[in-house]
C-alpha cells in the first residue's frame, strides 16, 4: 500500500513567473527511500515543505498513510502529521540539550517511556554518550545524527531530509551518508531524501526522483535511470552524456563523425528523418583505420588525474568520408571521450567506435 | 479529513488582525474625518495660520536635515575611517545625544547662554566682558533649528556608521590603488553607497521634527505640531486639529515617499558576503591625530556634556526644593506607566510576528508591517486620532448608562497606554523582529514537525531563543515613552505628570530650573539602552 501519495501538486510562489512546482505526482509504498534529485531551485525543497505542511499547494491532494491530509483549502496542521523532518541546517534547539532535543516530539509519552524512547533512538545514532551537551558542543557529524535521532524519535510514518548530506565536507560526507542509509535501513522508515547530489541519490535510494523547473522529469530505480534515462536532461544529470544528432540511413545513421550501424532492435528508425543520439563517454573504443569507424579531431584534452577527457571536433579524414555534413549546431558535432592514454594532444585524429548508443527524438 | 482545517486561518491570524485594526485606529479617524465639515475656525486657520505653519515647518525641516546630514555623516566617516586618540570610546559617546529629548536640550542651552549662565559669568569674572540680556538669542528658528540638529544627529550618524563598517573595505582599497584620494573614496564610494542608508537616517529626522512640540513651542516657532495644539485646546475646535492632522501627515508620507522615491531600485550589495573589518587610517602627523579628537570632543561637548552640565548644576540648586514624597510618585507613576506600555507593545509585536511566522501566505508580512505606522505619524496626531473615536464611544456609554458612569475611556490612562502602543509599535516590533531574524524559521518548522502546537512552539522555543531581543524591545520603547511629550500632553488625565509633562510645565512656567530634576531623570535612564547596547557590541566583536 502507498504510504504517501501526491496527486496533481503545484505550487507557484507569489511574484513568481512559473510553477516552483509544476503537476507533481507520485506515491512511495511502505519502507521505500526515495531521493528526489534537481538543480537548486527546480522544486524539490518545496515539494518536501508541502508534504511536511509547511507550505500549502495550489492545486492537488496529499493522502498519508490513507488519510487525506491536503486538499482543496483544507489542510492538517503541520503539527498533527506523521512526517518527521531533518532541517538542511539540521534546526537544532540550541538551547536545549541533545536530551531535550530528541525528547521534544515525545509529549505525549510518559515521562518514563520517553526517556526510553530517546535512548533508544540515540543508541541508534551512536550518540548515547552525549546527551547532556548542547548542539554546539557538537561536530557538523554529530548534529546531524542528533536531527535525525529527533526526527526518528516519535517514530513518524513518513521521514523528510532536505538536503541532509550538503552541509559536511567531502571526506565526513561518504562516512554520514552510509550511517544514514543504515540506520534508515534497520528502522525501515519510509523517507524522501532531498539532494543536489546524484552520489547521495545513487547510493542511497530506493527510487530516484528527477525534477527540473518545477517539473518530475522520470521516477525510477536507479539502476533504470541510469540506463533508460526518458530525456536529454536526466541522461545529463547522471553522468557526462554525448548527443549528436544524426540523419536515418538504410542500414544505420549518417553523424557528423561519420556512418553508425544500425542496432538490433530500434523501434524509431523507420519513423523519423532526423534523431539523436545518445553514448556516454566511456561507452566508446578506440580502433585503427582498417575497420569502420567514426571519426574526429581532438580539440582539448583535459587532464583529470585517473584518465583524461578528450573533446573532439567532427574533422573527418578522408578514409571515412561518409558521414553527415556538419551543421551550425556546435553542441550537437562536438563530443566528449574518455582514455588512459596521456599521448593524445589537440589536433590528433581519433578513430573510435560506439560500444552502445540510444536513439531519440530530436531534443525534446 | 475532519481535522483538516483552512490551511491559512488560524487563532494568530485573526488576532493579528484585531491588533492590526486598533493599531491603525488614528488613520482611520483622519480619513474618515476628512470628509467632515472642516471646522469653524478653517477659514481663519487657512488664510492666518496655515501659510505661516507650512513655511515654518519647511524651514525647520530643511535646516535640520541639512545639519543633522554634515554633523552625522563627517563625523561617522571620520571614526570608521580614522585611528585617533579616543577613538574606540567617541564611536558610542557621540550616540548619547539622543538620550537627550531637544525640549531639555533646549531649555538647558537657554540657561547655559542667559545672563546668569555659566558662559556669561565666566567672561565677566574673567575678562569683564559684559552682555545685556543672552549672548547669542536662541529663542528663535536658528536656535530651533540648532538644538533639533545636535540632539537629532545621531539618527544619521548611527545609521551611516554602520554602513560604513558593513563596507567592504576592499572597494575603498582598490579605489585608493587606482589612485584616488581618501577624500575621493570619500565622495565616490563610500558615501554613494551609503546613499539610502544616510538618506532613511535624515527621514527619521524629519519625522522627529515634525513630531517635536516642546522645542518649536518654547521657542516660539509654529509649526504644524503647535498649531494642532492651539487649535485642539485655545479653539477647542475638533475638526480643524484633525484637517491640521491630516495636512501634517501628508507632509510625512511625501517624506516617505521621496525617500523611497531616491532609493529606487538600487541595492548596493557587496559581492562578498564576509565583512572585511576596517583597517583605520593611523594618520602619520600627530597634530592631525590630536585634531580628530579634538573635532570628536568638540560635538560631543557641545550636543550633550554642556547641556547635561547644566541639568547637574540647575538640580545641585533646586534638588532641595523640588525632590519630595509628590516628585518620587510621580517618578513612580511614570515609570509604572512607561514599563507597563513597553510591556504591552513588546506582547502585541511578539503576537504580530509570531502570527507571520506561521501564516502561510507571504503578503502577511508586508500587511503586517503597517503596524509601524505608528513611528511615522506625529504623536499629536495620534492624540487626536485616538480621542476622538474614545470621546464617542464614551458619549455612547454615557447615554446607555444615562450619565451614570461618566468618561470611561477619554481622560483615562488606559487612551494613554493606548496612543503610546500606537506610536511606538515600530520600536518593539523592530526590535523583536531582528530577533526573529537571527533565529530562522527552520527551528520553529522543526519543533511542529515533531508534532508541538503553535503556542507550545512560542513558549518553549521561540521566545527562550529571542529573550534578548524581548528585553531589548522593552528597554527601547520604555525609554522613547519616558521622554514623550505632545501625545502626553494632549491625552494624559487631568492633573496627571510625566517626568516629561512636569518638565515641559516647569519650563513653560519660569521654573526652568526646577524642570532640570525631572530633565536629568530622563537623560540617564536614556543613556542606559545606549551604554548597554555598546556593551553587546563590543562583546559580541
Amino acid at each position: 500500500m502507498a504510504i504517501i501519495e501526491l496527486s496533481n501538486i503545484s505550487k507557484r510562489y507569489p511574484n513568481a513567473d512559473s510553477f516552483a512546482v509544476d503537476h507533481v505526482s507520485f506515491s512511495l509504498k511502505k519502507g521505500e527511500v526515495l531521493a528526489l534529485v534537481g538543480e537548486s531551485g527546480s522544486g524539490k525543497t518545496t515539494l518536501l515543505r508541502l508534504i511536511a505542511g509547511l507550505e500549502h499547494p495550489d492545486t492537488g491532494n496529499i493522502r498519508l498513510d490513507g488519510e487525506i491530509i491536503v486538499s482543496g483549502r483544507k489542510s492538517l496542521a503541520a503539527n498533527k502529521r506523521k512526517t518527521g523532518m531533518v532541517f538542511q541546517d539540521y534546526a537544532l534547539f540550541p538551547h536545549l540539550t541533545i536530551f531535550q532535543n530528541v525528547a521534544f516530539g515525545l509529549k505525549g509519552l510518559k515521562k518514563k517511556d520517553a526517556e526510553v524512547r530517546v535512548f533508544e533512538t540515540l543508541e541508534l545514532t551512536g550518540l548515547k554518550e552525549d546527551v547532556k551537551k548542547y548542539p554546539h558542543q557538537l561536530s557538523g557529524g554529530q548534529q546531524q545524527r542528533v536531527a535525525l535521532a529527533r526526527a526518528l524519535a516519535p517514530r513518524p510514518e513518513l521521514l523528510l531530509m532536505d538536503e541532509p548530506f550538503s552541509n559536511l565536507d567531502t571526506i565526513l560526507r561518504d562516512q554520514v551518508r552510509e550511517e544514514v542509509q543504515q540506520i534508515i535501513k534497520s528502522v525501515g522508515i519510509t523517507a524522501i531524501l532531498v539532494t543536489h547530489d546524484t552520489k547521495d541519490a545513487f547510493s542511497t535510494a530506493d527510487k530516484i526522483a528527477v525534477m527540473h523547473d518545477g517539473k518530475l522529469l522520470q521516477i525510477d530505480t536507479p539502476n533504470t535511470l541510469y540506463n533508460e534515462p526518458n530525456s536529454a536532461y536526466v541522461a545529463e544529470l547522471f553522468g557526462k552524456s554525448n548527443n549528436v544528432v544524426a540523419t536515418v540511413e538504410p542500414g544505420g545513421f549518417k553523424t557528423p563523425f561519420g556512418f553508425v550501424s544500425e542496432p538490433s532492435d530500434c523501434p524509431l528508425i523507420n519513423s523519423r528523418e532526423t534523431v539523436n543520439l545518445f553514448f556516454r563517454a566511456e561507452e566508446t573504443v578506440f580502433c585503427n583505420a582498417e575497420e569502420p569507424h567514426l571519426c574526429g579531431m581532438v580539440e582539448k584534452c583535459m587532464y583529470l588525474g585517473d584518465h583524461m577527457q578528450l573533446r573532439v571536433g567532427c574533422n573527418r579524414c578522408k578514409t571515412c568520408d561518409s558521414g553527415l555534413e556538419p551543421s551550425d549546431n556546435s553542441e550537437t558535432h562536438s563530443i566528449l571521450l574518455k582514455t588512459s592514454d596521456q599521448t593524445w594532444k589537440p589536433g590528433d585524429i581519433v578513430r573510435f567506435n560506439l560500444k552502445n548508443f540510444k536513439v531519440k527524438d530530436p531534443i525534446g | 479529513m475532519s481535522k483538516n482545517t483552512t490551511y491559512w486561518w488560524n487563532k494568530w491570524t485573526g488576532g493579528a488582525i484585531v491588533i492590526l485594526l486598533l493599531v491603525l485606529t488614528p488613520v482611520f479617524t483622519i480619513l474618515i474625518k476628512l470628509f467632515d465639515t472642516p471646522g469653524e475656525h478653517w477659514d481663519h486657520i487657512v488664510t492666518n495660520l496655515l501659510p505661516s505653519y507650512f513655511l515654518n515647518s519647511i524651514i525647520l525641516l530643511i535646516g535640520v536635515a541639512v545639519f543633522t546630514f554634515i554633523i552625522g555623516v563627517s563625523m561617522a566617516w571620520l571614526v570608521s575611517i580614522y585611528e585617533f586618540p579616543g577613538r574606540k570610546y567617541f564611536e558610542w559617546l557621540l550616540i548619547l545625544p539622543l538620550a537627550f529629548p531637544s525640549y531639555m536640550m533646549g531649555y538647558s542651552y537657554v540657561g547655559i547662554l542667559e545672563y546668569t549662565g555659566p558662559v556669561q559669568t565666566f567672561l565677566r569674572n574673567n575678562f569683564d566682558i559684559h552682555f545685556t540680556g543672552p549672548i547669542i538669542d536662541i529663542m528663535n528658528m536658528p536656535g530651533a533649528i540648532f538644538i533639533l540638529s545636535i540632539s537629532l544627529f545621531p539618527y544619521v550618524y548611527v545609521i551611516c556608521r554602520s554602513s560604513f563598517m558593513r563596507q567592504s573595505n576592499h572597494l575603498q582599497e582598490a579605489a585608493l590603488l587606482l589612485g584616488s584620494s581618501q577624500l575621493r573614496v570619500f565622495s565616490k564610494i563610500a558615501l554613494p553607497m551609503a546613499r539610502p542608508a544616510v538618506a532613511g537616517g535624515v527621514a527619521l529626522v524629519g519625522m522627529e521634527v515634525l513630531n517635536d512640540y516642546g522645542t518649536v513651542k518654547y521657542f516660539g516657532v509654529d509649526t504644524f505640531t503647535s498649531g494642532i495644539f492651539r487649535v485642539w485646546f485655545s479653539f477647542g475646535d475638533i475638526n480643524a486639529a484633525i484637517y491640521l492632522s491630516a495636512f501634517l501627515t501628508l507632509i510625512v508620507l511625501l517624506l516617505i515617499l521621496l525617500e523611497n522615491l531616491q532609493r529606487g531600485k538600487r541595492v548596493w550589495a557587496t559581492q562578498s558576503n564576509k565583512e572585511n573589518p576596517a583597517i583605520r587610517i593611523e594618520t602619520k602627523h600627530r597634530s592631525s591625530r590630536w585634531f580628530y579628537t579634538g573635532l570628536s570632543a568638540f560635538v560631543l561637548m557641545v550636543s550633550f556634556i554642556s547641556p547635561l552640565m547644566q541639568l547637574f548644576y540647575w538640580v545641585s540648586l533646586t534638588w532641595q526644593n523640588v525632590i519630595n514624597s509628590e516628585f518620587i510618585i510621580l517618578i513612580i507613576r511614570s515609570f509604572s506607566l512607561a514599563i507597563g506600555s513597553a510591556i504591552a507593545i513588546a506582547v502585541l509585536s511578539i503576537f504580530l510576528l509570531y502570527a507571520i511566522r506561521l501564516s502561510p501566505l507571504i503578503w502577511t508580512r508586508h500587511i503586517a508591517r503597517m503596524a509601524s505606522l505608528g513611528y511615522t505619524i506625529p504623536g499629536a496626531v495620534i492624540a487626536v486620532g485616538v480621542m476622538i473615536p474614545m470621546m464617542s464611544i464614551d458619549r455612547f456609554f454615557i447615554w446607555v448608562f444615562a450619565n451614570q458612569g461618566g468618561m470611561i475611556l477619554s481622560g483615562t490612562l488606559f487612551i494613554l497606554v493606548f496612543a503610546y502602543i500606537i506610536r511606538f509599535m515600530a520600536v518593539g516590533y523592530n526590535a523583536i523582529d531582528a530577533g526573529f531574524q537571527k533565529t530562522g524559521a527552520s527551528v520553529n518548522e522543526a519543533a511542529r514537525s515533531l508534532g508541538a502546537s503553535p503556542l507550545r512552539t512560542l513558549w518553549k522555543i521561540d521566545l527562550p531563543l529571542i529573550k534578548t531581543s524581548i528585553a531589548g524591545a522593552i528597554l527601547l520603547a520604555f525609554v522613547d515613552i519616558l521622554k514623550e511629550l505632545p501625545l502626553t500632553l494632549i491625552l494624559r488625565p487631568f492633573n496627571f505628570h510625566t517626568l516629561a509633562t512636569k518638565a515641559f510645565d516647569m519650563a513653560t512656567n519660569e521654573m526652568i530650573a526646577e524642570s532640570a530634576n525631572a530633565s536629568l531623570i530622563v537623560v540617564l535612564t536614556g543613556m542606559i539602552p545606549i551604554i548597554l547596547l555598546n556593551n553587546m557590541i563590543s562583546k559580541n566583536k
